[in-house]
């Protein structure tokens, strides 16, 4: 098919045969080519629920986890979330990555959880929700002295309540920025927002953040 | 000279990774911006790992992984097995039972018999007097029935069925 639309071209502009890899037409092609091999590749990890597993499960848990706090509910979520994509695979346009879409599922799935329970999760959580000062426990300090590592520790368990008094989206956007490290055009894909409500979301976050990390020193 | 420092907007911006060329230069020079900067980024780099490191500990202490996982991928395989083998079972059982049903075999005495009341009440039938009106010894057994001498177009039709019954 290829060969066929090279024919063409060449028909049409001979003075480019000379060197075709130059016009734009072939960068096209090579742009689209590589398109096709993407949204390939991303059809056959969706269609193999090992895959999706293998590579996607510690990032959607991880999402799911931080997002509702409750490790047995991040579990069920991220089950459910790599199952509605592997089922809905043939849905896939292929706009974005597969991490990318599966984000959004995660977070409608969330989205739909926090609204099922009617009520801020975070500031009402079931009864396997992990305490803050657990996670913050969990942090590796290495280099530092007992002393400094403690008040690293204090620090981080305060930067852990003012996430959790973050909105919503205020929240996800956060997470999805600073602990996934995604893009910001990746978490408007995710979160269905352009990019200025996404940056506006991360200013509104970094500005509550700071204040209150001002306030409690 | 009068020395500006980046606005708390433009911090939060080269703290998301919006940086300009002339943010980052600045960050260079200015060394309370660059300390600012980077007291937020080491915050955010210990969140970050406090939460990555948190995330890693629960998926591995997780009993449910391994099973939801399997279940995942067997759960859809395991339930079509499953469907195959009850249709396999049932559906021969069915089919016996419709064959039973279906192809009867039939006694050959008792074929006769039925052939002659068959005959019997066909002749009852087109006779002028009622059978009820007739002394039960008219009746006849299997082997001893005659058919009558007079013909009527009812008894034709009799004799029809009855040639019918006895081919089958």
């Amino acid at each position: 098919m290829e060969q066929i639309i090279y024919a063409g071209q060449l028909t049409r502009f001979p003075e480019r045969s000379a060197n075709p890899a130059a016009t734009g037409d072939t960068v096209a092609s090579e742009a689209g080519r590589e398109k096709a091999r993407r949204f390939d590749q991303a059809l056959a990890e969706l269609g193999d629920m090992d895959v999706l597993y293998s590579s996607y499960r510690s990032r959607i848990y991880r999402y799911a986890l931080l997002s509702l706090r409750d490790p047995e509910l991040a579990e069920s979520l991220t089950h459910d979330c790599l199952l509605k994509a592997h089922n809905a695979r043939a849905q896939f346009r292929g706009d974005c990555s597969v991490a990318t879409w599966l984000t959004r599922i995660a977070t409608n799935l969330i989205r739909d959880h926090i609204r099922s329970r009617k009520m801020q999760f975070w500031k009402a959580a079931s009864n396997t929700a992990v305490d803050i000062g657990e996670i913050a426990d969990r942090m590796r300090a290495p280099g530092l002295t007992p002393e400094a590592s403690l008040l690293v520790r204090e620090r981080v368990k305060h930067l852990w309540e003012h996430v959790e008094n973050l909105s919503g989206n205020q929240r996800s956007v956060f997470l999805l920025r600073f602990v996934e490290e995604q893009e910001l055009a990746d978490i408007a894909a995710a979160m269905n927002m352009n990019i200025g409500t996404v940056k506006s979301h991360l200013h509104r976050a970094l500005s509550a953040i700071r204040v209150a990390m001002e306030k409690s020193k | 000279m009068k020395h500006e420092h980046l606005s708390v907007w433009d911090r939060e911006e080269y703290v998301i990774g919006q940086r300009t060329p002339a943010m980052v230069q600045h960050i260079a020079q200015c060394e309370d911006c660059r300390s600012a900067i980077a007291a937020t980024q080491e915050d955010l780099e210990f969140f970050r790992d406090s939460a990555i490191q948190w995330s890693a500990d629960c998926l591995e202490r997780s009993p449910r992984s391994a099973q939801v996982r399997r279940s995942a991928v067997f759960l859809p395989a395991f339930r079509w097995a499953l469907a195959a083998l009850l249709l396999a079972v049932l559906l021969p059982l069915s089919l016996m039972r419709t064959g039973r049903h279906v192809a009867p075999s039939p006694q050959p005495d008792a074929a006769m018999s039925d052939d002659a009341l068959l005959q019997q009440v066909d002749e009852e039938v087109s006779e002028e007097v009622p059978s009820s009106m007739e002394p039960l010894t008219h009746l006849v057994s299997a082997g001893t029935y005659r058919a009558p001498a007079d013909s009527r177009p009812f008894e034709r039709t009799a004799e029809g069925s009855h040639s019918s019954v006895q081919s089958n």
